[in-house]
Order: C-alpha cells, then sequence, then structure tokens
C-alpha cells in the first residue's frame, strides 16, 4: 500500500489543476431556471473543447479512459478551486452516460453519449412515484407495446430537473403480470414528448429542486429501451450502483471547506447565542475537530473503496457506506454552522448563497438516491449478509 | 497510489492470525485473565521468533525492514483477539534501544529475552505505568522524544485501578539515565504508537461488528433471526461503516506518518478520533445486541470494552488531538 502519487499522477493533478484555474466559471451560479441549465451546460462545453470531459469514460466513447484515481484527483482538483459541481449534469454525466456504456446498443450510444459529453444535453431520473419511493420496484406508471412503440401513462414524483432536461431515464411496467421487479423496462423519454407535463415542486429553501411529471399515452418508440424490455431492474440496479460510487467526492471536498471555513469563524467571534469565541468553546470546539477527523476518514474509505473496486464493472454495496456516512455528516455539519453562525447570518455561504440555504439543503440530501435507512438495509443484508 | 494488500502484507497477517488463533485464542486469554502467564511466555517466544518487535525496524538494526503499515496490520489483529502483553511498548522501546544505540538491549528486546512497559508522562517526573508489570524496561513517550529506561528507574510504584484487567496501570516517579533516547525528529515515537493504538481500535471495532454479526444471525426471538429485524440490522450497518472508517483511515495514518507527509500530525490525529469511536461505540452495541448475555462476565464484549479504555490513554488524549485536528493546514 502506497498513498504517494506517482510522477505521471502529480503531472495529471498539474495540468487539471492549471487548466481548471484558467477555464472555470467564476460568475455565480444562478439558482435554478434556464438560466442555470445554460450556466451548466457551458461549463461542460467548455470541459470537452479542453479535452477534460469523461475522465474516466471509455476512449472509444471519445472519454478520457483514465483511470479511477484520476477522475478522483479531478473532482476533488474542481472542488477545491470552487468550480461548479456536477448537479444537473449528474443524471446524464455519471448515470445515464454510464448506464449506457455497459448497457446501450450501439445506436443509442452513437447518438446520446457525444451529446453528453459535449454538453449539448441535460438528462433526469424518473423512477420515483407517489407510490414508489423506497419501495421503488411497486411502481406503476404503465408501458403498453403497440406497434414499435411504448404507449406510457403515469406519473413519476420528485424527478430532479425535469424540467430543464432533454431525456429522461424512465423506469416503467410493462409486464403487470409479472412479479414485481421481473415487468419493469428502463427506456429513453424525450422529454418534449407530447402527452407529457412537467410541474416544478418547491423545495424547502424556496428554490425548485425537483418536479412531479405525468404521461398521457406517451409514445416513446421502442429503440429507445435501454436492455431488453422486462429487464428494467437489472439495467436500473446498476444504474443506482453508480450514484453510490464516487458520487459524493466533490461534496466530500466541500464539506472540508466548509468545517475551514467554520473554525476560521469560529476563531473570529462568539458562537451565536453564546459568549465565547467558538473556537474557545470546548463543545463546539470538539465538534469540528471530529468533523475534521470524519472527513478525512470519508475520504480515505472513498478512495479505498474506489481503488480496490476499479476491476469490478460497477461499483458494489458498499458504496451505500460512503453514501449514508456522508449524507449524515454533511447534515450534522450544517447544523453545527447554524450554532456557530445563527440562522439569518449575513455571511455567505459555501455551495450557496447563504448558510440558511447551505443547512437547507443538507436536509434533502439523507432522502434523495433511497433515504438512509434504506442504505442501512443495503449494507445490513449485501455487506454484511444479515436476513430480510 | 496503491489501497490493496500486497502479497506480503497478506502473508503478515495470516501468520499473525495463525500465531494468535494457535497460541492465545480467546480461552488462553481469559486463562490470563485467570492469573496464569504461561500462555503470555509462549506467546512471547513465538512472537519474537517470527519478528514481530522488529517488523518495521531496518534489518540493518536488527529488524525485518517493512514499515508502519505493516506494524500497523499486526496490531490489528493484536486488537481484534484482544491479545494480552506488553506488545506495543516492546516494539516501540526495540525502536528506542536500535537507534539510541543501545544494540545489545534492542537485540534482547527483538529477541523475546526481555519486555517493556508504558510510561505516559504526567508532571515532571511523575508517568503512569501501562501494562509495565513484570517488564524489564519502560518507554517513557513524550511528543518530542523517548527514553528507554531500566524498570529500576521507577520509584514508589504505586498500582492504581483501571477497567481493563488485563492492562496494569500504576503511578511511579522516573529518576535515573536512560539507556536509549531517540527524537521525534529522528523517529516520532508518539506518533508512530498512537497510530499502532488507532490499529488496535480499529481492530476492536471490526471484531466486534463481526461478533454482533454473528450473534444477529444465529440467536433468533419472535420465530425469526434477530438479524432481521432493523433496530438490529440497522445497528449492525452503522458498525461496519464506522469500521470500515476507521481502518481505511488508520491505513492512510500509517502511510503518512512512516512517508513524514505534511498532513501526517492531522491523519494519525483523526484515526485516533475515528478509530476510537469506532471501537467504543461498537463494543456498546455489541453488549446491547447480546443483551442479557452482553453484560455476562462470560461473554467477550466486556474484553473490548475494557481494553478500548485501556488504549485511549496512551500517546495523547483527546485534547491532543483535537489541537492537531483544529490546527491542521485547510482543506485536508
Ligand atoms: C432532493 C431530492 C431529489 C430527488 N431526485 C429524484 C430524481 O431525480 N428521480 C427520482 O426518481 N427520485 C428522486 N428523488 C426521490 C427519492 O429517491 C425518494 O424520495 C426516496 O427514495 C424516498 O422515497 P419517498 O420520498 O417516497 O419516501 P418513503 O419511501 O415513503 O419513505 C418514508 C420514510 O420511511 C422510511 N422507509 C421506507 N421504507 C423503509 C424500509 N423498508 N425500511 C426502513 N425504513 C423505510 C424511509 O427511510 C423514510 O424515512 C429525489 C428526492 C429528493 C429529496
Amino acid at each position: 500500500m502506497d498513498l504517494r502519487l506517482s510522477p505521471e499522477d502529480v503531472d495529471f493533478r498539474q495540468a487539471a489543476r492549471d487548466w481548471i484555474r484558467e477555464n472555470y466559471p467564476t460568475e455565480p451560479r444562478p439558482n435554478d431556471g434556464p438560466a442555470m441549465r445554460e450556466f451548466d451546460l457551458e461549463w461542460q462545453r467548455r470541459q470537452w473543447a479542453g479535452g477534460w470531459a469523461g475522465v474516466s469514460w471509455p476512449v472509444e466513447y471519445q472519454g478520457r479512459g483514465l483511470p479511477v484515481l484520476h477522475q478522483l484527483i479531478w473532482l476533488e482538483e474542481c472542488a477545491r478551486i470552487g468550480a461548479p459541481d456536477i448537479d444537473s449534469r449528474f443524471v446524464a454525466v455519471n448515470h445515464a452516460g454510464p448506464t449506457l456504456i455497459a448497457n446501450g446498443t450501439q445506436a443509442q450510444k452513437a447518438f446520446h453519449l457525444p451529446k453528453i459529453l459535449r454538453g449539448e444535453v441535460l438528462w433526469c431520473q424518473g423512477f420515483s412515484e407517489p407510490q414508489a419511493g423506497s419501495d421503488l420496484a411497486s411502481l406503476r406508471t404503465v408501458g403498453v407495446i403497440d406497434g414499435d412503440e411504448l404507449v406510457v401513462t403515469g406519473q413519476k414524483l420528485w424527478t430532479s430537473f425535469a424540467d430543464l432536461a432533454d431525456y429522461q431515464e424512465l423506469l416503467i411496467r410493462t409486464d403487470p403480470s409479472a412479479p414485481r421487479h421481473k415487468g419493469l423496462t428502463w427506456v429513453i423519454c424525450d422529454m418534449r414528448l407530447p402527452g407529457i407535463t412537467i410541474r416544478p415542486i418547491k423545495t424547502l429553501d424556496g428554490l425548485s429542486h425537483f418536479c412531479e411529471v405525468f404521461y398521457d399515452e406517451v409514445r416513446i418508440p421502442l429503440t429507445t429501451v435501454v436492455g431488453e424490455v422486462n429487464e428494467g431492474w437489472r439495467v436500473a440496479m446498476s444504474t443506482l450502483s453508480f450514484e453510490r460510487g464516487t458520487a459524493f467526492t466533490h461534496g466530500q471536498v466541500q464539506l472540508a471547506a466548509i468545517v475551514d471555513r467554520l473554525i476560521e469563524i469560529a476563531g473570529e467571534r462568539p458562537a451565536y447565542g453564546r459568549s465565547k469565541r467558538g473556537i474557545d468553546d470546548d463543545e463546539i470546539a470538539g465538534r469540528l475537530a471530529t468533523a475534521r477527523a470524519e472527513i478525512a476518514a470519508l475520504r480515505a474509505l472513498t478512495y479505498t473503496n474506489a481503488l480496490r473496486n476499479q476491476s469490478a464493472s460497477q461499483p458494489g454495496p458498499e458504496g451505500s457506506m460512503v453514501k449514508l456516512f456522508y449524507t449524515e455528516l454533511r447534515q450534522r455539519l450544517m447544523r453545527l454552522a447554524m450554532e456557530i453562525v445563527g440562522p439569518g447570518s449575513t455571511l455567505r455561504g459555501i455551495t450557496h448563497a447563504t448558510w440558511d440555504e447551505d443547512y437547507l439543503f443538507s436536509y434533502t440530501e439523507t432522502i434523495a438516491g433511497g433515504t438512509s435507512d434504506i442504505q442501512r438495509n443495503i449494507i445490513g443484508e449485501r455487506v454484511l449478509g444479515l436476513p430480510r | 497510489m496503491d489501497l490493496t494488500l500486497s502479497d506480503d502484507q497478506r502473508s503478515i497477517i495470516d501468520s499473525v492470525v495463525g500465531v494468535i488463533t494457535d497460541v492465545m485464542p480467546i480461552e488462553k486469554v481469559r486463562e490470563v485473565l485467570a492469573g496464569n502467564t504461561s500462555p503470555l511466555d509462549v506467546m512471547w517466544s513465538q512472537a519474537a521468533g517470527l519478528g514481530w518487535f522488529g517488523l518495521g525496524l531496518t534489518e540493518e538494526l536488527g529488524g525485518t525492514g517493512f514499515d508502519l503499515i505493516e506494524e500497523a496490520l499486526l496490531f490489528k489483529e493484536v486488537g481484534r483477539h484482544v491479545t494480552p502483553g506488553p506488545l506495543l511498548a516492546t516494539t516501540l522501546a526495540a525502536r528506542v534501544a536500535a537507534q539510541g544505540g543501545a544494540a545489545e538491549v534492542a537485540a534482547k528486546l527483538l529477541g523475546g529475552e526481555v519486555r517493556a512497559g508504558l510510561a505516559v508522562p504526567l508532571a515532571g517526573d511523575v508517568v503512569r505505568l501501562v501494562g509495565a508489570a513484570a517488564t524489564d524496561y519502560l518507554l517513557v513517550v513524550h511528543d518530542t522524544v523517548a527514553g528507554l529506561f531500566p524498570a529500576s528507574a521507577a520509584i514508589d510504584r504505586i498500582p492504581l485501578g483501571g477497567l481493563d484487567e488485563l492492562t496494569s496501570r500504576e503511578q511511579a516517579t522516573v529518576s535515573g539515565d536512560p539507556v536509549a533516547v531517540v527524537s521525534a525528529a529522528d523517529d516520532p515515537i508518539a506518533a508512530r504508537g498512537s497510530v499502532l493504538v488507532s490499529a488496535m481500535l480499529a481492530g476492536i471495532a471490526e471484531a466486534t461488528r463481526d461478533m454482533s454479526v454473528t450473534y444477529a444471525k444465529t440467536r433468533e426471538q419472535f420465530g425469526s433471526a434477530i438479524g432481521a429485524f432493523q433496530a438490529v440490522k440497522h445497528r449492525c450497518a452503522d458498525m461496519a461503516v464506522a469500521a470500515a472508517l476507521a481502518d481505511a483511515q488508520v491505513t492512510f495514518a500509517a502511510l503518512s506518518v512512516n512517508d513524514f507527509a505534511a498532513d501526517a500530525g492531522m491523519q494519525a490525529a483523526a484515526a485516533r478520533v475515528v478509530a476510537e469511536g469506532a471501537a467504543l461505540d461498537n463494543a456498546r452495541e455489541t453488549i446491547q445486541i447480546h443483551a442479557g448475555i452482553g453484560v455476562t462476565w462470560e461473554c467477550d464484549a466486556h474484553l473490548y470494552l475494557k481494553r478500548v479504555h485501556a488504549l485511549r490513554e496512551l500517546f495523547g488524549g483527546e485534547a491532543a488531538q483535537r489541537g492537531s485536528l483544529l490546527h491542521a493546514e485547510p482543506g485536508n
């Protein structure tokens, strides 16, 4: 075992750092809407133009084909300098792309993969429904085969960025008589097809991160099915484990930046509602120190999982450990931030305009991508082998 | 960067586990606990024969020439099996003797002829001796320097209580001259010791996780294995996360300290904080999951719990770790 970077790794990091510094967008990122879409896609286009898009995507799909270590370095360097997080590009670059690479037809890959890397399109993920949250396999949106088309009727819920996306990973029920997991199909849905209605939903931070999407006899060509008809569960599961792999690297660096800033603030002024400077307050200082230790350990675990799994075709259930710990830690840390800066602080936030928004956002993360309880189920059953 | 175990590392682990399961399985640990020290003597000669005490020492100085990470792998197993005896103190003492010019003493420590205990500096010459009963030398470790003294240097020894019956505690005053001294700039004995303590704690976190998971799969109530109940399953999941974090961070700490990396102090402190938390939480959960049997003398859970408390007071307590973490360079 060795923590040191090889000369090639160091060169890669330096090149990444130099390029990002020259090219990352420094103007503030719009909070939502078409302006945010344009901002995020422009950043993706710049990465493509500079030869930095798809660091770990295979070369045959115009990625860089670099090892996972370089992907981690790239993500960390982006985050360190304060370049935008993957955010609205997440489904396209981290989900749909890898899922198509693993399961798509030649035609699907040829059409979609370049558009994703070049920053021409955003994707969204249409999995959850009103009646199907944690219990994803109970979803009810139906697709009926009619000639060479699927006719889709139903509703999706909590679809992040549905109002801004061009395409959707849509999971539907195509065989209602089959066992729950056997009758699902994963299909690429063009969000501009007739019969689709999208309503944004306002979240607790006053912004809109997700939408409800209605499908009224939407006709989707069968050629857009990824994997086979009724094989959607397997395809969807590969997508979900991508989400739980290296996906939180940028966020982890943000956590480190949040703690750095909180330690700075705690050294300058009394904690909110207290008389001592935060750093002189044993309880606050102890929690800040613990947070630093936990962030270091989370990084160590992320690197360990990523480097040990790189030969596997898809990340294993261990990714759930990172997802669980990262999101819970972020929420704990933002609560500590509220105790240090206080609500309504005029200080600038780290990932949002204000600390209030940073704080409120942390409540969404232990839910999105599978709640903490669901991650604990996965760890208990699939990592530890406990009975269902 | 490489975070996979090498073949050498795997065989070190196998060999250590082989010796421990052979000569110091939990039944033997309990014999030692009951006052019979002969299993310890058997283990000691085997350990010395296999070079445990010089694993991380260069070959020129009489060791095997591996690094701190290999020592950490060894001590993780020591933690996992609640192995008794002053293994850590003797390993560190051999380093100090070998590097401090006391070659003969080093050879005896490495060869298993003599043992060393730890002395935690309190104030002035007053120390707390930990695991130093019936040892021949005492290793006094300050942040900046470590000194090896003959056991006779400790005067006014007063036995102290302690939670871990397998780790003696005494208060004493150290007087006289050391046989060897090493400054932290040349070899950071305190930092290495702290990493190895973290390794033992990580081993305890894993062992207690495994004990709990095994029990959760076999104990039945309400007609099913208790591991099917989410209250139990989710505790096990949290234990698994804590143990995985501790293990990964101990590896980072061992490699960083060995490389004299710029952030070594932060990495080592992080390992201590995370491993202590994991070990203590997991020991607690193990007792809770075993319930009635969990609070008995017969159940091994208390051996782990008590060992955690014995380890916590070595090489810088919570305040020291907090300082290293808060004053670390921003942005790890
Ligand atoms: C910000 C955000 C963005 C999202 N984006 C998307 C998206 O783009 N696409 C998409 O498809 N979905 C998205 N989701 C939906 C997300 O995946 C679901 O909210 C999540 O899976 C939980 O489903 P639910 O909200 O219906 O809660 P429920 O499943 O109803 O859960 C309610 C509570 O019960 C608990 N619970 C449920 N089942 C179990 C069980 N078996 N064991 C223990 N506890 C259980 C849960 O942990 C939770 O606390 C998003 C959610 C959020 C918050």
